[in-house]
């Protein structure tokens, strides 16, 4: 230990620190270090391809190549297809928005549009069930005998 | 130490030379034993740490020779070691019996008590300081070096925690 330039109360403090019986290790702990030692020198000699590690990497690795291969081949095989944008679309939009206007010429050519636009989203959609399930059933049920201003046939 | 020993040393636990190891361990191992239980303050912990320090050296192979002091890697690997394994297992408070030398040869008296209370007591940054220098004797370079610091705040981080020792067992 390096002499320290202590005032001589804590000096004295250090004196008692390194005067201080120190704990010894048990007397088999020089065994255990040598062999745990052994044991990983021994490990570092194995050949990579007799090592865990190796495996545990490959595993891994062809896990992950295979996730990546699944999901390629899922996109290959089922384009999604949105048509959100492109010529034929819009030329379908224009054509039923002048349908539109045709059967209702009140109808200003913006409204007109956007009524073509909804409807071609509509189109397409997936008939799904109504998430609120049977409430919303017999809301709509009560609604339709009630004789709701909005309900149309 | 001279460099010359250590720099064979490292030359031969680089090369993966299991008697070189031994020679690290009948080098300092006792002081990393009694390093680690006063940053641990369990000897079971103190003693896993001590065997993941040499673990460690032994997976760093080739590396080990970029090593300038081998005594300050030691004790910075170490000191890593024992504070992974005090954040997997809160520390004991450090009691007598945990620092006495092993069976007890002899009743521990009240002063030596309270001084170990007083350091159980101290932030663990000041406990391994004092662990470093004191225990480890390691040079205020070398316990800068050990603890990622620099050697102006391993000293003044030294000199407080013997203040708070004095007036510890001053109260």
């Amino acid at each position: 230990m390096e002499p320290s330039a202590l005032p001589p109360d804590l000096a004295k403090i250090e004196a008692r620190l390194s005067a201080r019986p120190g704990p010894v290790p048990r007397g088999d702990h020089r065994d255990r270090v040598m062999a745990a030692v052994r044991r990983e020198l021994a490990a570092g000699r194995t050949p990579w391809w007799q090592q865990k590690e190796t495996w545990h990497f490959a595993a891994v690795a062809a896990a992950a190549v295979l996730f990546v291969w699944m999901n390629v081949a899922m996109r290959a095989a089922n384009p999604p297809g949105w048509r959100l944008r492109g010529p034929g679309n819009g030329v379908a939009v224009a054509q039923t928005a002048a349908r539109i206007q045709e059967l209702v010429p009140s109808l200003c050519e913006r409204e007109a549009r956007r009524q073509a636009v909804v409807l071609h989203a509509g189109a397409h959609l997936v008939p799904a069930p109504q998430p609120a399930g049977r409430a919303a059933g017999a809301l709509l049920l009560h609604e339709l005998k009630e004789g709701a201003p909005w309900v149309t046939q | 130490m001279t460099p010359a020993p250590d720099a064979e040393l490292v030359e031969g636990l680089a090369a993966g030379n299991a008697s070189a190891y031994a020679a690290l361990y009948d080098l300092y191992g006792a002081a990393l034993f009694r390093v680690a239980v006063a940053i641990v303050g369990s000897r079971e912990e103190a003693e896993d740490a001590v065997q993941d320090v040499f673990v460690a050296l032994v997976r760093a192979g080739e590396r080990l020779r970029t090593v300038r002091n081998l005594k300050a890697y030691l004790f910075a690997s170490l000191r890593r070691a024992a504070v992974r394994r005090m954040r997997v297992q809160r520390p004991q408070p450090l009691d007598a019996a945990a620092v006495s030398p092993s069976p007890p040869a002899e009743p521990v008296s009240a002063g030596a008590v309270r001084l170990e209370r007083a350091l159980a007591s101290l932030p663990p940054a000041q406990r391994q300081v004092i662990a470093l220098h004191v225990d480890g004797g390691l040079t205020f370079a070398e316990c800068a070096e050990a603890l990622g610091a620099s050697a102006g705040t391993a000293a003044s981080r030294y000199r407080y925690a013997i203040e708070k020792l004095r007036d510890a067992l001053k109260g």
